[in-house]
């Protein structure tokens, strides 16, 4: 048995020595002496030959024939060769002779004696053990691309000869240092100016002049179009072609109001230098099998080469004068990385993203071999998508972990950009699986814009911010004091601050549906905790408020960020109704942003727009500030001076959004009956009365109150003050009845409406069905109210089909919630019918506590989608919507949730298969959501518990 | 009875090995945070130029 014990023990230790080497200690040591591997922790490194070989060699000595053991030779005699002894580094003395290994006379030139000068202590200052070129000590010198070579002064005193770093950058750049040690060379230039005659060119041909900065600051000017009523037509298109080349610039197809339109844009600067990818991978792949380093080198023409070295081998470190010029003309910045002994081990011309990419025509199409060989490259670099995505949120931790924000946030952006960028290729991916047999040219020149757009914009901003570049966002006309850049109506400088997430200010150029005379402000906030992009817009009273995923590849200039939004604006958008009123400002749950710096004066009101801070409830951000106090609505403002008329104390909360202050109520405090005569206002009176009978326990006060619902209050005040459970029955709303019971006796008596209902939750039986509702008994299961204020409404109410059916009938937004039930695993089914708009069906919602809910939204539009829902966080778990072609006929729908797996069916068709991986939202129970300008039908609901065979996905 | 150690053992070496394969490396230090800079630009570099040809092949 201890034979066996020792065997096992002896293995598994073998199995973990095994995995990895072990790095010290008696049995480590063992170990790696047995397997013959070895740790670089353990590896002593090998000092240097000495250099010891004199001046002039020996002659080499021929090696003596190995003597037989059987036959033992007699020694011979040593011959020595003559040689003169080498001269010591003093050039005064000859190197100590020594006894060599053959027995001939050696030289060891390293134990000469020093004639350098000792210095006297305390005589040389302290220097560094190394030192870069751009470190301290050379600052004001001119720095060079090498290391500052280390020298001894004539005391003998060691110092950095900055002096010896010659640079060879042209006179009109300078090398700075970036705090992630890469070096960056800015070069300026003599602006040319403008054109004469150029302004004056895009004018006449119709177009509206936009005036731009290039990477030095020198101005120039590109020529836009705008879209007309219609598309313009192919000879539009070529005659705008046309305009663009007569003012020099290059034409280029872009979108705008979903219209192919032309721009005249300046011709960008070539592309110097383009060293080709595929080889520079083999010399990669081979160097690694060779066990070489790979390093950069620089041809003829000065453009960076990748080749592949020998370990030790000389590296380079010096960049070529033309490298620079190259990369002038290319109008980037050169940065350059190097490692320790300052080899150059990166060096990129680095540039920002275009500001616009166009749209090409397709001349020709590729054949089916070339869009195979394309699907393919595009599988393999979804692979290396998503490790340069790995490596760089690595690098974000490790900044994270050291407490470095800055580079932490800068490498975050990055991973976000990769985040869009690998979105993106799925999305192409995906068309070109599904368009490969029938591709159309509009289709290939979709792809292609996506393609350049990763490539040349994303992929490059990437790279410009990884190598420690600033983003400046080019048309922006100052910075706030908030930090914002004010794009003023630059659509350019708004999606290049989209692309990057960029604080700026916004204000577009109207269009459709909202009146040319409206003053738009969008803001872009940065980016929150999820990496979701917040944005928000306001217009004639109008708000929303985004968060973004794929911010990157976002086009802003379509409906397309509408799917991200909420709020009323996004209502109004989608409706396109042009003369809308402008609503009543109603509060939305808002973000709380204290702390942020940010004092939050003035704010949006749609759900997740920064809460109104005030110096009172944040007074980090708001210090200094005046004091104010905003209020929801006109009402409230007036309820509240009234209050104070009265000689009441008016009492407000912040809305239970946050966004401003709701009148609550007036508090008196009266003594007797007497007192609330005294009172003008019914409200305050009514009040006062309640207070008297609260007080005194006398019901025969709450005659008095003139509106029913306060006077019910009143009978539940005197009931609890009395605990007389009689006076309940006084109360006409049963729902404030049943509460004066439980509150009175702990709990209501028996109510057949009780009994029907059953438990909110009981044991949940796979197959069960455990609700069913056809609206033919009423609403009397149901509670409907008014989504912007909760109070109880009747956007939902049942109604009668010619058929004599009964239906429920939801319009505007609205909610009708299944009063106290929840179940946790459940199929939901429906029957409806769209009459217009759209609706949500709620699922698993909940609203105790901490809110959640699924919802489904269905719209008339063809689309189907899936949110989880925890305010103020929504998130789209299908990044796209699903298409749904549905008649104007009866339709089912169905909801399938066990665990976290959840199936939605429309007319027994599977549209949504999805598992949550995150925080599913269960238990809850069901209600419908009609949105602005929706009205449904919904009849036939049923209810029955699911079990794990009822879900499809998650393993089943 | 010893082919059943030999066995377990043999699965245990494998569990160990795969799980060391597996293990993602960190970044501990400033050095390496460096070079994995390094290594990241040179891999976006890599991957705009293969997209430029993908693009170019489309043409």
């Amino acid at each position: 048995m201890i034979k066996r014990g020792y065997i096992i023990l002896s293995v598994l230790i073998i199995s973990i020595l095994a995995v990895q080497p072990v790095s010290a200690g008696f049995f480590g040591d063992i170990f790696n002496k047995i397997t013959g591997r070895v740790t670089d922790d353990i590896v002593e490194p090998v000092p240097p030959e000495p250099d010891s070989v004199p001046a002039s060699e020996p002659e080499p000595v021929p090696p003596e024939e190995t003597p037989t053991e059987t036959e033992p030779v007699p020694p011979e005699p040593i011959i020595c060769p003559t040689i003169t002894p080498p001269v010591c580094p003093d050039e005064t003395t000859t190197c100590p002779e020594e006894t060599g290994e053959d027995g001939c006379p050696a030289w060891n030139c390293d134990t000469c004696e020093t004639t350098e000068p000792i210095p006297p202590e305390d005589e040389c200052l302290p220097i560094q053990t190394t030192m870069t070129c751009g470190a301290e000590a050379c600052e004001g010198k001119d720095l060079g691309d090498c290391l500052c070579p280390m020298k001894k002064d004539e005391k003998g005193c060691s110092y950095w000869d900055c002096d010896s770093c010659k640079t060879p950058v042209p006179d009109n750049c300078r090398r700075i240092m970036l705090e992630n040690g890469a070096e960056v060379t800015e070069c300026k230039k003599e602006c040319p100016g403008i054109p004469g005659g150029a302004i004056e060119k895009c004018k006449e041909s119709g177009g509206n002049v936009i005036e731009r900065k290039d990477h030095y600051g020198c101005p120039f000017i590109e020529c836009e179009y705008d879209v007309g009523e219609q598309c313009p037509s192919a000879e539009e298109m070529e005659a705008k072609k046309q305009a663009c080349l007569n003012q020099n610039l290059k034409p280029i197809i872009v979108r705008k109001a979903e219209c192919d339109t032309v721009k005249c844009q300046r011709v960008e600067p070539e592309k110097r230098c383009a060293e080709d990818v595929n080889a520079r991978k083999e010399i990669k792949e081979k160097c690694m099998e060779s066990g070489g380093e790979i390093a950069k080198r620089f041809d003829d023409n000065g453009c960076p080469i990748t080749v592949c070295i020998d370990s030790g081998q000389e590296c380079s470190k010096n960049v070529p004068e033309e490298a620079y010029k190259n990369c002038e003309i290319e109008e980037g910045d050169l940065m350059i990385k190097r490692d320790a002994e300052g080899c150059i081990v990166f060096i990129d011309c680095a540039k920002r993203g275009k500001k616009e990419v166009g749209y090409e025509n397709i001349e020709e199409m590729p054949s089916a071999g070339t869009l195979l060989a394309v699907a393919l490259k595009l599988e393999s670099l979804k692979i290396d998508f998503d490790k340069l995505a790995a490596k760089v949120t690595e690098i974000a931790k490790y900044y994270e972990g050291t407490g470095n924000g800055l580079e932490a946030a800068r490498f975050r952006k990055v991973a976000e950009l990769f985040s869009s960028a690998i979105n993106k290729l799925d999305e192409i991916k995906i068309k070109f699986r599904e368009n490969a047999k029938d591709m159309t040219e509009e289709d290939l020149r979709e792809l292609k814009y996506d393609i350049k757009y990763v490539s040349e914009v994303i992929m490059q901003d990437a790279l410009y911010i990884i190598l420690g570049g600033e983003i400046e966002l080019g048309g922006g006309t100052g910075v706030t004091e908030e930090g914002y850049t004010n794009c003023g109506s630059d659509g350019q400088c708004w999606r290049e601050a989209v692309r990057l997430c960029e604080p700026v200010i916004h204000s577009p150029r109207p269009s459709d549906p909202i009146p040319l005379d409206s003053a738009i402000t969008a803001r872009i906030h940065g980016l929150d905790e999820d990496g979701f992009c917040m944005i928000d817009a306001e217009v004639n009273g109008y708000s929303m408020f985004c968060k973004v995923k794929d911010y990157a590849t976002l086009n802003t200039d379509g409906p397309e960020i509408l799917e991200f939004c909420e709020g009323n604006m996004v209502e109004w958008l989608l409706s396109g109704v042009k003369d809308a009123e402008p609503p009543k400002v109603k509060p939305g749950k808002c973000a709380n942003r204290c702390g942020d710096g940010i004092c939050q004066e003035k704010v949006c009101m749609g759900n997740g727009c920064p809460c109104q801070e005030t110096f009172e409830n944040c007074q980090k951000d708001c210090d200094g500030m005046p004091s104010k106090f905003k209020f929801c609505t006109e009402e409230d403002e007036k309820e509240f001076k009234n209050c104070q008329d009265e000689g009441g104390a008016p009492q407000s909360d912040p809305s239970k959004y946050g966004n401003c202050e709701i009148y609550t109520h007036c508090a008196i405090e009266p003594e007797t009956l007497a007192d609330c005569d005294k009172y003008v206002d019914m409200a305050i009176k009514n009040d006062c009365f309640i207070k008297i009978a609260e007080k005194t326990g006398d019901s025969s006060i709450c005659l008095k109150v003139t509106v029913p619902d306060r006077r019910d209050k009143c009978y539940v005040k005197t009931a609890e003050t009395t605990r007389d459970s009689k006076l309940c029955e006084n109360i006409v709303d049963e729902d404030i009845k049943k509460h004066c019971y439980d509150s009175v006796a702990g709990e209501s008596p028996s109510s057949p409406e009780r009994e029907r209902i059953g438990p909110v939750k009981a044991e949940e039986i796979a197959g069960e069905i455990v609700f069913t509702e056809d609206f033919e008994q009423g609403l009397e299961n149901w509670y409907s109210y008014s989504a912007s204020d909760a109070m109880p409404a009747t956007g939902w109410d049942t109604m009668t089909e010619e058929n004599g059916n009964t239906v429920l009938r939801g319009t505007d937004h609205n909610w009708i919630d299944l009063k106290e039930r929840e179940w946790t695993n459940y199929i939901f089914k429906a029957r409806f019918k769209i009459i217009s708009g759209r609706m949500h069906f709620n699922y698993r919602l909940h609203k105790e506590g901490d809110f959640r809910r699924y919802y489904v939204g269905v719209n008339r539009d063809g689309e189907i989608y899936l949110t989880r829902s925890t305010p103020p966080t929504h998130i789209n778990l299908i990044n796209n919507k699903v298409p749904l072609q549905l008649d104007d006929g009866w339709h089912e729908f169905k909801m399938v949730g066990y665990n976290n797996i959840l199936n939605i069916y429309i007319d027994d068709k599977l549209l949504i298969e999805y598992q949550d991986v995150g925080t599913p939202a269960l238990p809850g129970g069901i209600a419908f959501e009609t949105l602005g300008g929706g009205e449904f039908l919904i009849d036939d609901i049923e209810i029955q518990i699911s079990g794990k065979k009822d879900v499809i996905g998650g393993g089943n | 009875m010893i082919r059943k150690i030999i066995t377990i053992s043999i699965i245990i070496l494998l569990l160990f090995t795969i799980a060391g394969c597996a293990a993602k490396e960190d970044i501990k230090s400033e050095e390496e945070a460096q070079e994995a800079v390094v290594d990241v630009s040179g891999d976006i570099s890599d991957i705009s130029d293969t997209l430029e040809d993908i693009e170019k092949d489309l043409t």
